[in-house]
């Protein structure tokens, strides 16, 4: 059952409850801040949100999907492989369409975004079917800690989680190429005057939001199921995410991320499920009407 | 030549007066149910479009909630005219203004924040509706949809008759009559001295604020009066289709009707109608091809963001330039 | 900067794009073709619920025009499927509709969506064309239209057949955890009623959009905290598999009781049957002890490659429904008389594959419906359920208050 049956009375069962909703709000967590980061990261250097970030998700899930189950590979390495070309095609799309509109107004990005969206679902419909795929079993031990259940793959998602956020924060604090980055999203004409390729950097940064899309997607669809949707739901949360954080900040995008998945978990378990999406956004807007560029947004 | 006032205010209204002559004539050449069901439907989008051009175009504020007063019209004229029994025009009339009354709230919420996050934080609000109308069953009935909205009540004639709304032609006639009312009044307004604000805000907001404009009132005049005209096509939807349901509040529709005005040609007034009324027609032609649709689709919009900057209108208008530079020589 | 020139080039793409797509507009209506329309979402979310309803439809109009079409008053007919994607939406649906009438004069429409149908039942007896709605939204039939037929039956009679043999197996408290769809909310509230009826208690209420939601643990764990005997769940088949493998992983043991829309066969595929066990639910279609049906499913595998459901094998068995009346009515245009035909040819012989034998007054047809229960890993025997009863008790138009 739920509980060990070392559990004393109704307020243990209580408790126990309350933590499995977090750690389910942790784990959720996890996946929109993968997320969230790539999106963060792209908006700092584009200076508009990449509303293609969550076909490109579904992208990344199909593919190690294909590799995993058509070409036999081990789950990790579809999982490396897939990422590798997601970031492949990320570069392509900031090359072919982002960059042709740099000096264009944002609402082109954004309808040319949506078009992409098109391409990628409708795409993804006709050449896999609309019919939900559903992983093969990997990792589904589950354990039973102090009342709790949890299952491998999903420790493996925080954990992986956990790992990406401190490369990253290496990558950009410690590197050459991450100052380049940091400078760049800091101010475009400085960066250029200092030398620095801002096109060598958009495509760095393209590559690295993509694939962490990728990586999230692909650790998340063990868990549920892939279909050509599942990006319009997770871009709309790395939407408030980015918004409730500030835009650009990468931290901003790492607490937002959380932050959403525990209201999600904690406001589904004890409110209600069906008004699960209200909360989330009831907590963004109150957040902007007492901050309006978001947490650790640049004022 | 002597200029008469006459041949000067036909003149300026030439496109207008054309535009009048035009869809006051098109039922006479065209039987085919199909295609005025079409230009119904063009013409509801186009009033939609036009309204979130005022705000977008001419005031600059990239507002993404559009979708979501739309529905606040559709499901209020259609709640007041089911439940309440109230006749379509006083319904609409009450509908348009509730939808105002909302877009008040909303938007003095959402003018504390600027660019991107205004843009996501009025997206976010748009979600914010239509998950309210898909749980408040109660009001709306929920996911079920609203269904047996009548048309628009009959308006009595003398001598006992009546003009009804059952034919398509009289549906045609009363959708483009608010339509054409609709391009007028924005048209007052943004040449107006208001309109002036809206465009001084939209050039450059904090140059606007030191010239002693106030940027959040325009802002929201812009925003209200775009929100007033939403509400208007979606309480015409509503009557037309005679079914809601919640997804017409949705933020697809909002991208739907934002790529009329971007692909027509944003800031210019003829842009969002020749946007609603060319991707209609495109995506209905598009059903005859065996590519699949929505991809072939996704690429035009790239290409013509891309190559077509400006818009369809955009590009007319350079190429009216060229043309007039050419003739010159 | 070009643009004119740009502009040139997308003028000349649009025009091809045009004259391109008006080629496949050129079917013209032949002498001897009789058009079948459909519309239904065959992108988005419900795709494969759209196309599992065109793939009878196309099968059975195959089928038809192998065996040499249908011959009416001495000329030989064959038929054609024009399928139009409306993406669910109520308004597309009328534009199809109306796109279909100006093009290709079909009299019979197949729609398979509440929103689509009430859209067109406003002009249907106008424009003179026989709807078949696929939907378990009892509203439909309240218009009063006299065009329209309707193959599933009430969600309420299907729901209270898995109910029963959840009740005999000695559960008692129930959980809801539905979808939030519309028929999902349709079915939470049946089950909640007749549950209730029956004298069981709902002790937990955790609606989940099936196809959004990411992870059901939030769900689970709230649905859970109150003990239930067993939890009732509606909503596509794979999702519904992911619910239940996470409700084991979590620790549940009880029962699950599985709405209409749960196909077990497609549910077997994502979780297994061990771990579905306990479990109430409908039949599936390939499984039931129908020998015309068996015949069907296995024609339709070989033909489709996907698992034939009641969406395929209604529009298959209607459509034959529609030939035989238009043969028996003696007329392809008189769609009135063709109606009329329409109780007199049931059953359609070797092709009333679902069993449909009746049709009551609104246009409900009533067919054979199984139930069955799944234990410790195999399926039970299907449990055979004549609909005339609760037809009798309840009417066509039953919905819970």
């Amino acid at each position: 059952m739920l509980y060990t049956k070392n559990f004393n009375g109704k307020d243990d069962a209580e408790m126990a409850l309350f933590i499995q909703q977090v750690l389910n709000g942790i784990m959720l967590g996890s996946i929109y801040s993968l997320v969230a980061l790539g999106l963060t990261l792209e908006y700092g250097i584009l200076h508009i949100p990449n509303f293609a970030h969550g076909a490109l998700y579904m992208a990344g899930a199909y593919l190690t999907f294909l590799l995993a189950t058509q070409m036999g590979f081990n789950y990790w390495l579809a999982m490396m492989l897939a990422m590798i070309a997601l970031a492949a095609i990320g570069v392509l799309v900031e090359r072919l369409v982002y960059r042709p509109l740099i000096k264009e107004s944002p609402l082109n990005s954004f309808i040319a975004a949506i078009g992409l969206i098109f391409i990628f679902v409708d795409g993804a419909l006709h050449i896999f079917g609309p019919d939900f795929k559903r992983f093969p079993p990997v990792h589904y031990e589950a354990f039973q800690v102090m009342g709790l259940t949890i299952t491998l793959q999903r420790i493996i998602i925080i954990t992986v989680t956990i790992l990406l956020i401190i490369l990253l924060q290496l990558f950009i604090k410690k590197t050459t190429i991450g100052a380049t980055i940091e400078a760049t999203a800091q101010d475009r004409e400085g960066a250029l005057l200092m030398g620095i390729s801002v096109n060598r950097v958009r495509m760095i940064v393209f590559a690295l939001g993509t694939g962490l899309a990728s990586i999230a997607a692909a650790l998340i669809s063990p868990i549920h199921l892939v279909y050509p949707g599942m990006g319009g739901p997770v871009i709309l949360k790395a939407f408030v995410i980015i918004i409730l954080g500030g835009m650009g900040s990468i931290p901003g995008a790492i607490i937002g991320g959380f932050i959403l998945g525990l209201v999600e978990s904690l406001s589904g378990g004890y409110i209600s499920t069906a008004y699960n999406e209200v909360f989330s956004f009831g907590v963004l807007v109150t957040v902007l009407a007492i901050r309006p560029t978001g947490l650790f947004g640049a004022k | 030549m002597r200029q008469t006032k006459f041949s000067n205010f036909i003149s300026r209204n030439l496109a207008y007066i054309i535009f009048i002559i035009v869809v006051a004539t098109i039922p006479f050449f065209v039987s085919s149910r199909f295609y005025m069901h079409i230009l119904i439907m063009c013409g509801i989008w186009g009033i939609a479009a036009a309204s979130m051009n005022l705000i977008m175009g001419y005031t600059g504020q990239v507002n993404l909630a559009h979708g979501a007063f739309f529905g606040i019209g559709a499901y209020s004229t259609g709640l007041l005219m089911l439940k309440l029994g109230i006749n379509f025009w006083l319904a609409l009339i009450m509908a348009c203004s509730i939808t105002v009354a909302i877009g008040f709230f909303i938007g003095l919420l959402a003018f504390r924040t600027k660019g991107s996050y205004y843009a996501i934080g009025t997206m976010c609000f748009n979600v914010i509706v239509t998950v309210i109308i898909e749980n408040w069953e109660g009001l709306t009935e929920g996911v079920r949809g609203l269904l047996g909205i009548p048309r628009p009540t009959p308006i009595p004639f003398p001598f006992g008759k009546e003009i009804n709304f059952t034919t398509m032609t009289a549906n045609y006639y009363l959708v483009f009559s608010f339509l054409i009312l609709t391009l007028l009044i924005i048209r007052r307004i943004v040449n107006s001295m208001i309109g002036r604000s809206f465009l001084a805000v939209r050039g450059n907001e904090e140059l606007a604020e030191s010239l002693g404009i106030n940027t959040l009132f325009t802002k929201l005049q812009s925003f209200l009066i775009s929100v007033f005209f939403a509400g208007l096509s979606g309480g015409l939807y509503a009557s037309y289709i005679g079914f809601l349901s919640p997804e017409i509040s949705d933020y697809h529709v909002t991208f739907e009707i934002l790529i009329y005005c971007l692909i027509g040609g944003l800031g210019t007034m003829a842009g969002p109608i020749i946007g609603a009324f060319s991707l209609t027609v495109i995506s209905e032609l598009l059903h005859g091809m065996a590519f699949p649709r929505l991809v072939a689709y996704g690429f035009l919009l790239i290409i013509i963001v891309i190559f077509l900057r400006g818009g369809i209108m955009g590009g007319v208008h350079l190429l009216a330039a060229n043309l007039f530079l050419k003739a010159r020589k | 900067m070009g643009g004119g020139k740009n502009f040139k080039k997308i003028i000349n793409f649009l025009i091809i794009l045009i004259l391109t797509s008006f080629m496949g507009n050129l079917s013209m209506v032949l002498a001897d073709v009789i058009n079948v329309g459909y519309t239904g979402p065959l992108s988005g979310g419900a795709a494969k619920y759209g196309r599992n309803n065109l793939e009878g439809l196309e099968m059975a109009v195959e089928e038809i025009n192998a065996a040499g079409g249908i011959t009416v008053g001495g000329k030989k007919y064959a038929f054609k499927v024009i399928a139009l994607d409306d993406r669910y939406k109520p308004a597309d649906t009328v534009t199809n509709a109306r796109r279909l009438i100006e093009l290709h004069k079909p009299p019979f429409i197949f729609c398979p969506h509440a929103g689509g149908i009430l859209g067109m039942l406003k002009f249907n007896e106008q424009e003179k064309f026989i709807i078949h709605g696929y939907t378990d939204n009892p509203a439909v039939l309240q218009q009063g239209n006299r065009l329209l037929v309707k193959a599933p039956m009430s969600m309420g009679f299907y729901n209270s057949g898995v109910i029963e043999l959840g009740w005999q197996k000695g559960w008692r408290k129930g959980a809801l955890l539905c979808g939030t769809h519309e028929s999902g909310k349709l079915a939470e509230q049946i089950f909640e009623v007749l549950w209730k009826d029956k004298g069981g208690q709902i002790v937990a209420n955790a609606p989940a959009d099936y196809a959004k939601v990411t992870d059901f643990y939030p769900y689970l764990t709230k649905v859970l905290a109150a003990k239930p005997d067993c939890i009732f769940l509606y909503g596509p088949s794979e999702p519904s598999a992911m619910i239940i493998s996470q409700a084991r992983e979590l620790g549940f043991k009880g029962g699950f009781v599985l709405g209409s829309q749960c196909k077990l066969d497609e549910m077997e595929k994502v979780t297994p049957l061990k771990l579905i066990s306990p479990s109430t639910g409908v039949c599936p279609v390939g499984m039931m002890p129908l020998p015309l049906m068996q015949d069907y499913s296995k024609r339709h595998r070989e033909r489709f490659n996907t698992i034939p459901t009641s969406e395929s094998a209604f529009n298959y068995e209607v459509m034959y429904i529609f030939a035989e009346a238009m043969k028996k009515a003696g007329t392809v245009t008189d769609v009135y008389k063709i109606m009329e035909a329409v109780p007199q040819v049931l059953p359609v012989g070797k092709h009333a594959i679902r069993g449909i034998h009746t049709m009551t007054k609104e246009g409900q047809f009533l067919s054979g419906y199984f139930a069955m229960e799944v234990d410790e890993g195999k399926f039970g025997k299907p449990v055979d359920i004549d609909p005339r009863p609760w037809y009798q008790k309840y009417g066509a138009t039953w919905t819970p208050k």
